[in-house]
Formats: structure tokens, sequence, C-alpha cells
């Protein structure tokens, strides 16, 4: 049974590591939203950990028996690097919530922060009351991914970190769709719909080995990554 | 011993095959425009039509050294494309995608002018962002803005991006005893490109997801 979840948790992890197609682009229009100043950031929803994706191997050749055999290497590679996050007193959630906020602030937002409660991994359904907030924008985000990819087994395929988010600009009168993008650090090929970033050249590692043994570097590519992200957020909201 | 005639006839045809099917090669990036004569004006005479619907809801076109050149008061010179825009009582978005040639890249940016050719508002090289190759902006039309101008920029034409790609590909494999499975392997690119005057756009223009309904 953990086997069977943790072949489950690799496919999920290996589409949401690699971009899968994201959904039509809805365009912000700032200029015809400049009243618009206050940001309501609402508690994104996370993975419940980081992914460390081969996005092929040996095992997907050999039907149940290797993803079976898959799952539980990749459940492995992604218990230690949570440890290795954990070292390094790296959390993803303040870290791109402290992110975010930095650029928000920088594109002349004003920015709050609002907790909200998800039952799953989405968009929020419904909105808080915009007189409860006292918020003329919220920012919705789910981070569908985080970790580190790798397209194949050989040196020449190796680890480099990866990021996806998704996100909606919701005008908070009306819950008007203002803006709705993802954003994929990293993305194995060419995905459709949506923003893509290459990896910095500067956060590489032959295998999970010589990642596992440069925690600062790991650690610090993943950063970079959640950083671009961010940054590409506040290039579409401007 | 010469070749029977049948052999050699066949090696014709099939090399005149491999020939008609060879792709055309990409122009290479184009970096100067020093040799072209350029209006200080675009000349909106004959723009290429944009629809909402249909087949002219997207448009690819080349950008090469037959389009008109435009000069800003700087001497800045850009190659550009003139759209015209659907009018439409619906609020509608553009979206505008450069996409790579060979080994360059155009660079783009864009200007909105109204039915009169006078200037409403730009939008600059840095507010496209990549959609894996390509770079890509879209954008929400306002009322009274008429035609599209894509052009240039000449700011970062010369400039180099490196993109490194991982991908993953299924083989087909037999398994020597009748059978077939699926080899998979990955791979890495490090894709060049040079911001170049040349290229390739797609302009393409549809109702804003979520708002078809609204009127």
């Amino acid at each position: 049974m953990l086997y069977l979840r943790a072949a489950a948790a690799a496919i999920a992890a290996a589409c949401l590591l690699s971009g899968c197609a994201g959904q039509p682009e809805v365009p912000f229009d700032h200029s015809a939203n400049t009243n618009l100043k206050t940001i309501a950031v609402l508690t994104p929803s996370y993975p419940s950990g980081p992914g460390v994706v081969l996005a092929s191997t040996v095992g997907q050749s050999f039907g149940l028996v290797g993803a079976l055999v898959d799952g539980a290497m990749q459940s492995n590679r992604e218990s230690k690097f949570s440890e290795l996050l954990s070292a390094q007193k790296i959390s993803v959630q303040d870290t791109f919530m402290q992110d975010i906020g930095q650029v928000l602030q920088a594109q002349g937002y004003q920015v709050v922060l609002q907790p909200v409660t998800r039952d799953k991994a989405d968009f929020l359904s419904q909105y808080p009351p915009a007189a409860s907030t006292h918020a003329d924008l919220y920012l919705d985000m789910v981070v569908t991914g985080y970790g580190y990819i790798a397209a194949g087994v050989r040196s020449s395929t190796p680890y480099r970190p990866a990021f996806s988010v998704r996100c909606k600009l919701v005008r908070a009168s009306d819950g008007a769709v203002l803006m709705e993008d993802t954003i994929a650090y990293n993305p194995l090929g060419q995905p459709k719909n949506m923003v893509t970033i290459a990896p910095d050249a500067d956060y590489v590692f032959k295998d999970f080995d010589t990642l596992m043994a440069d925690p600062d570097k790991a650690g610090q590519g993943l950063k970079v990554a959640m950083q671009k992200s961010t940054d590409s957020i506040g290039l579409l909201l401007r | 011993m010469k070749p029977p005639f049948a052999r050699q006839a066949a090696t014709a045809i099939c090399a005149a095959l491999l020939a008609a099917c060879a792709s055309h090669p990409a122009e290479p990036p184009m970096l100067s425009l020093v040799d072209r004569q350029c209006a200080r004006q675009p000349d909106l005479s004959a723009p290429k039509v944009l629809t909402l619907e249909g087949d002219a809801s997207s448009v690819r076109q080349p950008i090469d050294n037959t389009v008109s050149c435009v000069e800003a008061a700087d001497g800045s010179r850009s190659l550009y494309r003139v759209f015209l825009l659907p009018q439409s009582a619906r609020p509608y978005m553009v979206a505008i995608a450069s996409e790579p040639s060979g080994h360059g890249l155009f660079s783009p940016r864009l200007i909105l002018l109204d039915a009169s050719g006078a200037k409403v508002r730009e939008v600059s090289r840095d507010m496209f962002l990549f959609h894996g190759a390509s770079l890509y902006v879209a954008l929400r039309i306002h009322p009274g803005e008429h035609f599209l101008v894509v052009a240039s920029d000449p700011q970062s034409t010369g400039q180099t991006v490196s993109q490194i790609v991982g991908s993953t590909q299924a083989t087909t494999i037999s398994n020597g005893v009748g059978g077939m499975f699926m080899m998979y392997s990955g791979k890495e690119a490090n894709n060049i490109y040079t911001y170049a005057h040349n290229g390739i756009v797609t302009v393409s223009a549809k109702v804003i997801p979520g708002e078809e309904g609204t009127k």
C-alpha cells in the first residue's frame, strides 16, 4: 500500500513539476485598474512536500512493478531533500510569501495577508467579502510543485531546481477575474499556456548524491527558482 | 560498368524529392538596418486584418527584409508589420508571440494606434515573457485602439539568451521475441538565441477567457 501511494505520488509529482498545460491565460490590464491598490494575498495552496523527480527512468518500461520501484525511490529522495530543507532552515511557504510581498510592493501595491483555508489544491471557489478584508484585489495562488527535476538518469540530464505556481487576480468587489496564469520554472518540454523560466545554469547536480552533498547550493537553487517565479508574477501585474 | 538506367532514374528522383522536402533554411538574425530606407511613421495603408473568429483570428507572419522599416526620432530603426484590430463591442484580447527562426528570435515591441494613426500606447520589450522558446504577451484591447504595430526593438537586438530545456521521449523497441516495449529517456538542450530585427510572429485575437458571454 505504501509503495502504491509512492507510485501515485511519483506520477503526480512528475506531472506537476514537468508543467502540464496551463489554463487559458487572462492578461491583466493595469492601466484600467490603477485605482485598485491593495492586494490581499490569500494563503496559497502548497503540495505536501518537495518533489525530486526523475522524469524518465528504466522502471517506466516495466509497468506496475517498475512504477512501484520508481515510486519508492522517489519517495526516499523526497524525504531526504525535505530533511535537507529543514536543516537549511528553508521554509518554502515563508520564503514564497516574503518574495511575493516584496515583488508586489515593488509594483506599487499595498500588500496584506489574508488567511484562508482550502479543502483542495485549487483556486478558491468563493472569495471573502470585500467589506471584511478592505482589499481591492485578491491574489489567489496554488503552488503545484517545487523541488528538483532531472529529465533522465544520465549525467547529461542533471538535477535542476523546479517550481510551478498557478495564480489568479480577482477583484474583491465583484469577484471578476482580472488575471490568470501559470508560471513554471524549469518545466520539461514546451508546455502550453504558461510563462516559462529557463533554469539558472549555476544550480546543477549531476545526480541526487551530488545534490545532497551540497545542501547550501541545493537550497539556494530552490530559492532562486522561487524568486524568479515571483518576479514573473510581478511582471504579469504591471 | 554503368548502373542500369532504372537505378540512375530512381537515384535522380530520390535526390529531387529530398531536395524538395528539405526545409527552407532560416534567415540569419538581422542585427542592423543601416542599409534600409526607413520612414518616420509606420505605413498603415495595407494592414493585415485580424478578426475575432475564423481563419484571420490567428495570423502568422514572417518579419524579414521585405517588410517596411520605421525610424524613431533618436535614429533607432525597426522593422514592423501592421495589423488592423477587430472592432468589437465585446471585450477581447490580442496575444503576440515571437517564435525562434533558426538561432534568431525577433525581439518585439508594440505600438497601438487609433484610427487616425495617433499613438495610444506602447508595450515595451520587457513586457514580453517566455512561453517555451517564444516571447509572448497578451493585451486587453481598449476602445479606440485600431491598429497594432509589431515592431522590432532596436535596444535589445544583438543580445543573446540561453535556455536550458529538458525533455523526455518514449521509444518503442522490439524485445527480440516478437513483442515490443517502451523505453523512456531524457535529454537536455541548451538553446542560444540572438534577438533580431527579423523572425516570425503570430498575432491572435480572442475573447477573454471567462468573459465569452460578456456583451
